[in-house]
């Protein structure tokens, strides 16, 4: 239905695109090679970045006889001034090593090789690269009488340090998050997987913000056709800007127009390592701790880091109030008003009397009654997110009181639809990454339910469950392992069976090296568990 | 293109709309249902014309409702009361029909739990009426059905000690049958499977009125047995507990022995039976029922101690006689009526094809002969938490 749909509002954004728009220098710009002549570069280079306050050229000669001239150039905040005063500027001044210049010779090469105290260096041969490079927060050296400039890496701006997750929390397991420093991301996942397969490849999106972003997988697990349709996918993104992951996200997903998000999400280094080592890959983007994952499969909305760094029984068993949890918080308020208005039958005598006495007297119809409701409890929650910290207090007085409480002794609304909406509310923070989905979805089944009773219920089901089945993530089935059926993936989908029998990666993924223990039995101590050598690793 | 766009656009906004407009025809917000909880059939002077009593449970707050007929509303805690209402009809839906007029709101059966039968109406045959709350779509089918012995709505308002509402009390009395094996509920959907059957009688419970300080009580009182759907007569309490030895339906029931010189209880805790008809030479049929049963001490007022094996063994034997007698007690008032409340002719039909088919015309008179052969094994489990019996030394 969806395709159908995106079919037929596709002329629709085919028209609104419009072709050049975006560039800011037009399509076909010309490659603006440096010169040989210093103030010719300035110049060229003064006139891209225009007035800006905050990029300094600092002009200066050195040499023997102080007759060869230069330009450093770098933005104020974004480089560590301390390097570019110890390292660069105070060697090439002081230090005697540099003689005149031959010509032909290669000057410019010798001061990089010999002349600059600092760990990275490149070259640059365009003014855009120039540019480029400063931009980022290194200092560009300009010298007359060379076409090539050095980029001297000395990042040094100040940013976040790394804190605590504050949507993942856990109990055990490890604390840190990521931050909105790429570098310290992906710092943070090398130190997970220290091996050389970890492959970290860079690429860089939007035009006018010119993001870095990372594309994350551990080589000989994540499959050739993943990577493929990855790099293809962020290749294809032709956008004038990337501001958050977010971003990313909407333009590779498999299916737009569903409400069930294909592309995973997390901030924290050791579940997107987890995932890495599944065989599947991770989208590291500069400027946001949200780091995407791909594929994303349905049955990883239900699991937690947590889960495997605790034993398994309980853990199995908070799998199972998951799922219960996601019914409830979908399905609650729309089975409420079809018992209530079609299937009175359903309710046990007593309870009968008893709601039907809550709702002497309510004005509204119980569909209208639970939308108030659930109307009610997204406005709450909205305003919980967006408000400033001091006004928490008396918003939760707002919504637990006033509307909580004075509906009901107002006559407004049935005491037993508060309950209703309170649990319905309380159980969608057990699954917070299908909340988007789930929050819609409720809506709809409630409608459905008002209209149709319990036969639209099943219904509105029957459509998800099929509209699940037909979704897939990158290649894999959305609803794996359940459809296609994979019996050794039912081990970590309802149940978090012991790690030690979760032999195999789950299937879709890493295709080309499934197995990830070598041993079956569980460990009992020494002896044992032989035959582990020669890792799946 | 445009057009096909603005045409899929109308469709879904229409579609989407039309779902919050509608509703199914029978959507019912719980404040506009009138609850049934009971139903009480009777017969008027007036023939062909009959007495619906309806008992509708009154939600609210704590108002206390009137009721059109006689009695008293009720309040409790769950706030829920009751009023009952009666109507006259040529029968059951249009007696209903006309009750609608003095109604607001639409009955609701689906948590009706008794249907209450006057006798003198169950005389007339019930079958009409039962149709209506098997075929409707709200009653469901495991309805309680009773026999009272006077009038059925005026059961219905009977002063209940435990429940709020009468039919809910009288539901609880039936369908708790711990204790007494006089107990003998029948559902709706049993009462007609029964009434299928061309040879078998269909029994339903019997509720006694009594009178006391102008109060109206009930208790259990007897079987009504049934021929076809005409209630045809009545065996009293204390021969009814035959038919539940027979059907194997004994359940933590007391069980009374008498012993040389005292009474002992025994606590019956379950019952296994084998029945199987046998026929006789003469063309006869008997019926060979096997009863494995257990129990244990309850009380005794006798001086054995039935701990020691010898004791016991007497008891058991005893206790085994006792129950034969109650079949036996049971079959004889059954036949009196000429009424094969057992099954019998259904089980021969069965078990014997070919001979069924010459005893079917002249049953009524074969079952009228018929006789038990019992098989009854009783095993006394334990004597509780003491063994002696409690009595002074007599040295």
């Amino acid at each position: 239905m969806f395709r159908f749909l995106f079919d037929k509002f596709s002329f629709w954004f085919a028209k609104k695109q419009l072709p050049g728009d975006l560039h800011p220098h037009g399509d076909k710009k010309q490659i603006n090679r440096l010169s040989d002549e210093l103030a010719e570069n300035l110049k060229l280079i003064r006139q891209s970045v225009g007035g800006s306050s905050d990029v300094i050229i600092r002009e200066f000669a050195f040499g023997p006889k102080r007759s060869v001239s230069a330009a450093l150039i770098f933005v104020d905040g974004l480089s560590n001034t301390e390097i570019i005063d110890r390292c660069i500027i105070e060697p090439l001044m002081y230090d005697a090593k540099f003689s005149e210049p031959e010509k032909d010779s290669d000057f410019i090469g010798e001061i990089e090789r010999n002349m600059l105290s600092v760990s990275e260096t490149n070259e640059a041969d365009t003014v855009d690269g120039v540019i480029e490079g400063f931009l980022a927060g290194d200092a560009s050296l300009l010298v007359d009488g060379a076409d090539r400039a050095i980029i001297i890496s000395c990042k040094g701006w100040e940013k976040r340090s790394i804190s605590e997750p504050s949507s993942e929390s856990v109990i055990r397991g490890p604390r840190e998050s990521f931050t909105e420093n790429i570098r310290t991301n992906t710092s943070m996942l090398r130190r997970k997987i220290k091996n050389p397969a970890l492959t970290l490849e860079p690429m860089k999106l939007g035009r006018q913000t010119r993001t870095v972003i990372c594309i994350a997988y551990v080589r000989g697990l994540a499959d050739d056709s993943l990577l493929k349709t990855v790099r293809q996918r962020l290749q294809g993104i032709d956008v004038d800007s990337i501001l958050e992951s977010g971003y990313i996200e909407q333009y590779i997903e498999d299916a737009p127009f569903s409400l069930f998000a294909t592309v995973g999400n997390s901030e924290k280094p050791d579940v997107v390592a987890a995932n890495l080592l599944e065989g599947r890959a991770a989208i590291l983007v500069d400027g946001s701790p949200v780091t995407l994952i791909v594929p994303y499969l349905f049955v990883q909305s239900f699991q937690t880091a947590e889960d495997y760094y605790s034993r398994p029984y309980y853990m199995t068993m908070l799998r199972l109030v998951r799922y219960a949890a996601f019914a409830i918080t979908t399905l609650a308020p729309s089975i409420y008003v079809a018992i209530t208005t079609y299937h009175q039958e359903l309710i046990p005598t007593e309870l009968l009397f008893s709601m039907a006495t809550a709702r002497e007297g309510i004005p509204f119809p119980a569909f209208l009654e639970s939308f108030i409701m659930l109307l009610t409890f997204e406005i709450l929650r909205e305003a919980g997110v967006r408000l400033p910290r001091p006004v928490g207090q008396a918003m939760s007085i707002v919504g637990a009181l006033v509307i909580g409480q004075a509906s009901v002794s107002a006559g407004l609304i049935g005491a037993p639809m508060v309950i209703v909406v309170a649990i319905t509310a309380v159980s969608i923070f057990v699954v917070p990454a299908l909340a988007d989905s789930i929050a819609i979805l409720r809506l709809i089944y409630l409608i459905l339910a008002a209209a149709m009773g319990g036969f639209g219920i099943t219904m509105g089901i029957l459509g998800t469950l099929v509209h699940l089945a037909s979704l897939e993530s990158f290649g894999v089935p959305y609803l794996s392992p359940f459809v296609p059926l994979n019996l050794s993936g039912h081990k970590d989908a309802f149940l978090r069976a012991p790690l030690w029998m979760m032999l195999s990666r789950p299937s879709g993924l890493s295709a080309r090296n499934r197995r990830r223990r070598s041993y079956v039995v569980p460990p009992t101590g020494s002896g044992q568990n032989s035959g582990s050598d020669g890792g799946a690793l | 293109m445009k057009n096909t766009l603005k045409a899929v656009c109308a469709i879904l906004l229409s579609a989407a709309l039309l779902l919050t407009l509608t509703g199914c025809w029978d959507s019912r917000e719980l404040d506009s249902l009138g609850i049934v909880m009971g139903v009480g059939l009777d017969s008027t002077d007036e023939p062909g014309k009959m007495e619906v009593t309806i008992q509708f449970a009154h939600v609210g707050n704590g108002q206390s409702g009137s009721s059109s007929s006689s009695g008293t509303a009720k309040n409790s805690s769950s706030g829920a009361s009751y009023f009952n209402m009666t109507e006259n009809g040529s029968d059951f839906p249009n007696a209903l029909h006309y009750l609608l007029l003095s109604l607001g709101r639409k009955t609701n059966f689906t948590h009706c739990q008794t249907v209450l039968i006057g006798e003198e109406y169950a005389k007339g045959g019930v079958l009409d009426d039962l149709d209506f709350f098997s075929r409707y779509t709200e009653p469901r089918m495991d309805i309680y059905l009773f026999i009272v012995r006077g009038n059925a709505g005026k059961a219905l308002d009977f002063h209940s000690s435990f429940e709020a509402i009468p039919s809910s009390e009288i539901t609880e009395l039936i369908e708790d049958p711990v204790g007494s094996i006089e107990k003998l509920p029948v559902s709706l959907e049993e009462f007609l499977e029964a009434l299928l059957s061309k040879t078998t009688a269909a029994v339903l419970p019997c509720l006694v009125l009594k009178e006391s300080n102008g109060e109206t009580d009930i208790s259990m009182g007897g079987c009504a047995v049934f021929y076809g759907d005409k209630l045809k007569g009545i065996i009293p309490t204390k021969e009814i507990s035959g038919l539940q030895w027979f059907r194997g339906k004994v359940r933590t029931s007391n069980l009374a022995v008498p012993m040389g010189d005292g009474i002992v209880n025994l606590m019956i805790m379950s019952e296994n039976v084998k029945f199987r008809p046998v026929l006789r030479p003469d063309g006869g049929v008997n019926m060979k029922i096997q009863i494995m049963t257990n129990g244990f001490l309850l009380s005794q007022s006798s001086s054995a101690d039935y701990s020691n094996p010898d004791n016991a063994c007497r008891l058991t034997d005893a206790a085994a006689q006792e129950i034969q007698t109650a079949i036996q007690k049971t079959l004889s008032a059954a036949q009196s009526l000429d009424a094969d409340i057992f099954g019998l002719g259904e089980e021969v039909r069965r078990r014997f094809p070919k001979e069924w088919k010459s005893m079917e015309d002249n049953w009524e008179s074969i079952f009228r002969t018929a006789e038990i052969e019992t098989e009854i094994t009783v095993k006394l489990e334990d004597t509780g938490t003491i063994s002696d019996p409690i009595q002074p030394d007599k040295e």
